[in-house]
């Protein structure tokens, strides 16, 4: 089978769905006869009953509804029933019901070939849809350059749509219309030649000049869908790209560029509907005028008698039923070429080659082979897109468990090596082998297994920092999903109807055996090896003690921290350093809090509790104002902004300064300077209430060791704690679900599991007290079993789009875990860690070229790099420059 | 060790002699007060270093790692400022600096350093000095250790 899309949207459609069709088919032709039947039943209920034709005498019967079978191939025909002999009310309530009866008829066979039809074209675009994304997963890796992402989901997402409504119609519906429409005109010719031959000359006039009139509205349709997906293509440029071009004054060429997008946008839709509309009005001239034809001549014949008027009658219901479907066959026709240029257009953007065959991604639920022999270069060149050769007649030979470094600086060809080997490139010359068969006719199921590649940005999908880990795990189905959750019948059914795998998404997709681990506590034990190895562990170590213990509490964890909680003042109480905390003690003023902290005494649900952020009218401010609290406040804020407004003036050049004090904010610095200036000498009594708030939330914020503007009186500190009583007490109800406050025997779950255990705040300013008590801390919690808990709640931290919620020196890190986590045969690291620091990679390296020598689970190793830095500690070096190896070189 | 005690504190450091008393207030501002118990390290030789400290109050020994064992070459005191040299490149600390007593410090971050370099050139002109007088002390310490050595 060829591997290209078909480029006829028709054969393509036969292809995937010709039973279908065929039924949908057969269905419409059966629907026809009642469909024809429903013609004749009006005239018959004018012309005899009603007007009383053949009821000439009070008790005279008529046989009606007769079943007969016509020869269309011969005069005679066969009467299979003659017909109820009935009166004329009887006559009348048959032939009534008889009518009924038809239109419930139509309307069911209706029903059923819209709703197949439905069905048809939903599964057609599903397959359409999956198809597409298959094809882009099978790119060859050079094109990801090429295209744009937002205009691939553009394709995918809103090109194709309307296409699924138009391939249920494929068939069906030209058939079904044609046939209404043929049977209203034969239904006329019966009655009238004369208005039948009328009636059909206006139709053809119809049928030949719309569609020529709304060529141009399609090459208008594809200018649409062009410039639109552009536009979505720019768009989302402009949004990757946006810190670049605020960061260099360039928003506003992107405004005209965008106008000048929308102008042309504007035009052709502009033009568009005004052949639409003018396309339109002629369509319904024309579709109006044969009623006028109707009228006139067929009013004159019937005046004349020569036309009764019953038929004309009859014609007139006929042709009522003819315009609705010849406009809609119209439609079709139009609709037809639309989505055939659609089609091809999508089409077209995603006939790439050489596309990797399907059987190179197979799905794989066993056991990998272990690669074979080493990698062999020869004579191997490449180029990269421009032409220009990256690397040129290479001979090199890298065994599968030799540690190997490439230098060579960017451009110099050491990491054209790597790229080659993860097949990332083809050699544009040359033979690439491993062992003995072609590198290239490796599956990738194999390939994406063996051999482990870190880039230098390695891209995340939104998620947890633990799914990322896990992304370079997800192989195959390898457990089945748990018990309930498993596809239904229905959806594989579904699935396989429109040519979509069966594999469940819900099923445990993890290669637990990659990783070594066989039960879930292994694999843990191998997630915090990993990511201490990449020197990550401390950082998610970090976030997990900053995450609140609101977020995803395990139940029984918490007994645990409120134990860690006391062992931890224990131990610090008993050690040299117990002033390294300082702890939360009701009764007694924290230095190491700020003023709104200590009132609270507690954490807040959310930020909008903060004193930055809570409203004017917030009833927090009356619980500040008793005992005079406020006033001191304000006097505490008012001195303080004074310092800051002096020291860095109206307009500070010492931003990063002032933002890391936390008191005023840089931009508001104006404000309060002016603020000073009007309640300078003011009495507290006169001072307007904007300003009392603007100098309390500086007060606030304070913080004597941190601010260190000597500010907080003891007679203060007695007030404020006097205030965190009074606080407690008078908080207001519909409050009382956004504060939790510090209780030595609750676990606090708005503030972070650090704070639950310390249960205090590490004293700023002494050296080591950091360290000392995160030691502690990790002492405590390995006791206890707890350490995983904690790098697995920093785990679930969420690590944004492409991960960009974490530094870039993190996401190298963590794109070396996620292939370390699988045990690659052959590590290839491509400046993977190259915004990492010195000591810190030389750690890194360290460590993974230990990992790498042991006998169990070892692999090979090609770390490319700019630098010399690191060379010393692999067994071989191969340096490079202009695309060539200079020199290799094995230690003993 | 409120604001106003540390800008004094700068003001008799050497270095920023001739630094206008408002920047100085706004350099303590940025800085933070940090206490060593003796024996506990400044700074280690070899670490990455991202801060200097004013002594405020006890003394530390300067050392460095010599083939023959560690050598202290410098005792620091009162007013004198450790550490700015790793901050001035990219490069570890060239000395170990420890508590003899209990010191009290005041911690100037890399950034804030630099910015007043940039501000006032005479501060760079100072560091520049009392780098040549280190280098000229550290080469005699030396000499002497060398003569010692074959001695």
């Amino acid at each position: 089978m060829s591997d290209r899309m078909e480029q006829n949207l028709f054969r393509y459609i036969w292809t995937h769905s010709k039973r279908q069709q065929v039924w949908i088919l057969i269905v419409v032709a059966l629907s026809m006869p009642t469909y024809f039947l429903a013609f004749d039943i009006p005239k018959q209920i004018v012309n005899g009953p009603i007007q009383g034709g053949g009821f000439e005498t009070p008790d005279a019967t008529q046989k009606v509804l007769p079943v007969v079978v016509g020869n269309p191939f011969g005069d005679q025909s066969y009467t299979l029933f003659s017909g109820f002999d009935l009166d004329r009310m009887g006559a009348l309530v048959a032939l009534s019901l008889a009518f009924l009866g038809y239109v419930i008829i139509n309307g069911a066979f209706k029903l059923y070939i819209n709703t197949y039809k439905g069905r048809l074209g939903e599964r057609m675009l599903r397959r359409l849809r999956y198809q597409l994304v298959d094809r882009v997963l099978r790119f060859p890796f050079p094109q990801y350059r090429r295209v744009r992402s937002s205009e691939i989901a553009t394709m995918i997402k809103d090109e194709v749509d309307p296409l699924g409504g138009f391939i249920g119609e494929a068939f069906a519906t030209p058939a079904f219309l044609a046939g209404q429409a043929l049977a209203a005109l034969l239904f006329i010719m019966l009655q009238s030649w004369a208005l039948g031959l009328v009636t059909l000359a206006i139709l053809i006039v119809q049928t030949l000049l719309i569609p020529k009139l709304r060529g141009r509205l399609r090459k208008l349709a594809l200018q649409r869908q062009l410039t639109a997906r552009d536009l979505s293509g720019r768009v989302s440029e402009i949004v990757d790209g946006a810190t670049d071009i605020r960061l260099n004054d360039s928003t506003n060429f992107e405004r005209s560029d965008i106008s000048d997008r929308l102008a042309k946008i504007f035009f052709i839709r502009f033009d568009f509907y005004q052949w639409k509309f003018m396309v339109k009005f002629i369509n319904n001239f024309l579709a109006q005028f044969t009623p006028f034809v109707f009228y006139l001549g067929g009013g004159i014949l019937a005046i004349r008698g020569n036309l009764d008027i019953g038929q004309l009658v009859a014609v007139i219901a006929a042709y009522k039923d003819l315009p609705g479907p010849i406009k809609e066959l119209i439609d079709w026709d139009y609709q037809r070429l639309d989505v055939q240029v659609k089609y091809l257009q999508v089409v077209n953007a995603f006939d790439v080659t050489p596309l990797a065959p399907p059987r190179a991604q197979e799905l794989q639920t066993g056991k990998v082979p272990p690669l074979e022999g080493p990698f062999i270069f020869r004579q191997v060149s490449a180029t990269d897109e421009s032409g220009k050769t990256l690397i040129s007649g290479l001979d090199l030979e890298i065994g599968l468990r030799e540690d190997v470094v490439a230098i060579g600086a960017a451009g110099d060809g050491a990491e054209v090596v790597g790229d080659l080997i993860a097949r990332l490139m083809a050699p544009s010359a040359g033979t690439l082998n491993i062992g003995s068969t072609a590198l290239a006719s490796l599956p990738e199921w194999q390939t994406g297994r063996r051999i482990g590649y870190v880039g230098p940005e390695p891209f995340f999908a939104h998620g947890t920092a633990r799914d990322a880990l896990l992304s370079g795990l997800r192989h195959a189905p390898f457990r089945p999903p748990p018990e309930g959750e498993a596809m239904s019948p229905l959806i594989v059914r579904e699935a396989m109807a429109s040519g979509n795998p069966q594999f469940d998404r819900r099923a445990d997709w993890i290669d637990y055996e990659a990783t070594g681990a066989s039960t879930e506590e292994e694999l843990s034990n191998r997630i915090t090896q990993v990511l201490a190895l990449v020197n990550l562990e401390e950082d998610f170590y970090a976030f997990g003690l900053r995450t609140k213990l609101s977020d995803a509490t395990e139940g029984d964890d918490e007994e645990m921290f409120l134990n860690a909680r006391r062992m931890f003042l224990d131990r610090l109480t008993e050690g040299d350093n117990a002033a390294d905390v300082e702890p939360f003690v009701v009764t007694q003023f924290n230095s190491q809090l700020t003023v709104f902290q200590n009132i609270v005494f507690g954490a807040v649900s959310s930020p909008e509790m903060l004193p930055n952020e809570f409203p004017a009218d917030s009833p927090l401010w009356r619980l500040l104002a008793i005992d005079g609290l406020d006033r001191q406040l304000y006097q505490l804020g008012r001195e303080a902004s004074a310092v800051i407004v002096d020291l860095f003036g109206e307009v500070s050049d010492n931003i990063k300064i002032l933002e890391r004090l936390d008191l005023i904010d840089p931009n508001k610095l104006p404000d309060y300077s002016a603020a000073l200036g009007r309640t300078d000498g003011a009495d507290y009594a006169n001072v307007t209430t904007a300003d009392r708030q603007k100098f309390i939330r500086v007060a606030l914020s304070y913080c004597e060791p941190r601010h260190r503007l000597d500010l907080l009186t003891n007679e203060l500190q007695d007030a404020i704690v006097k205030a965190r009583m009074i606080f407690r007490e008078k908080l207001p109800p519909h409050l009382a679900n956004d504060f939790f406050f510090h209780d030595p025997d609750q676990i606090n779950p708005f503030a972070s599991l650090q704070d639950n255990i310390l249960f205090g705040r590490i004293v700023d300013g002494r050296a080591g007290a950091v360290d000392r008590v995160n030691a502690l801390l990790r002492e405590i919690l390995a006791e206890l079993g707890l350490s995983y808990a904690v790098l697995e709640r920093g785990l679930k931290y969420e690590i944004g789009s492409g991960g960009r919620r974490l530094s870039l020196s993190q996401r190298q890190q963590l794109g070396l875990a996620r292939v370390l986590l699988r045990r690659p045969e052959f590590l290839i690291v491509n400046r993977g860690l190259n915004a990492l620091d010195n000591r810190t990679v030389e750690r890194v390296v360290r460590g993974i070229l230990d990992m790498a020598k042991s006998d169990a689970g070892g692999f090979g190793v090609l770390w490319i790099t700019s630098t010399e830095s690191h060379a010393a500690l692999f067994s071989r070096v191969l340096k490079f420059s202009r695309g060539e190896l200079v020199s290799d070189e094995t230690s003993k | 060790m409120s604001l106003e005690e540390d800008a004094l504190l700068l003001a008799k450091v050497e270095l920023f002699a001739n630094v206008a008393p408002r920047r100085l207030k706004l350099l303590a501002l940025a800085s933070s007060r940090v206490l060593f118990a003796a024996g506990q390290d400044l700074c280690v030789e070899g670490d990455e270093g991202y801060e200097a400290f004013i002594l405020v109050s006890g003394e530390a020994d300067v050392k460095i790692r010599t083939p023959s064992g560690v050598a202290t070459v410098a005792r620091l005191k009162r007013n004198d400022i450790v550490g700015e040299m790793a901050i001035l490149r990219d490069m570890p600390r060239t000395a170990t600096v420890t508590a003899v007593s209990d010191v009290s410090t005041l911690r100037i971050g890399k950034q804030d350093f630099l910015n007043l370099l940039k501000e006032f050139p005479e501060v760079t002109v100072e560091v520049m000095r009392s780098l040549a007088e280190r280098l000229a002390r550290t080469t005699s310490e030396l000499a002497n250790l060398r003569s010692a050595a074959k001695a």
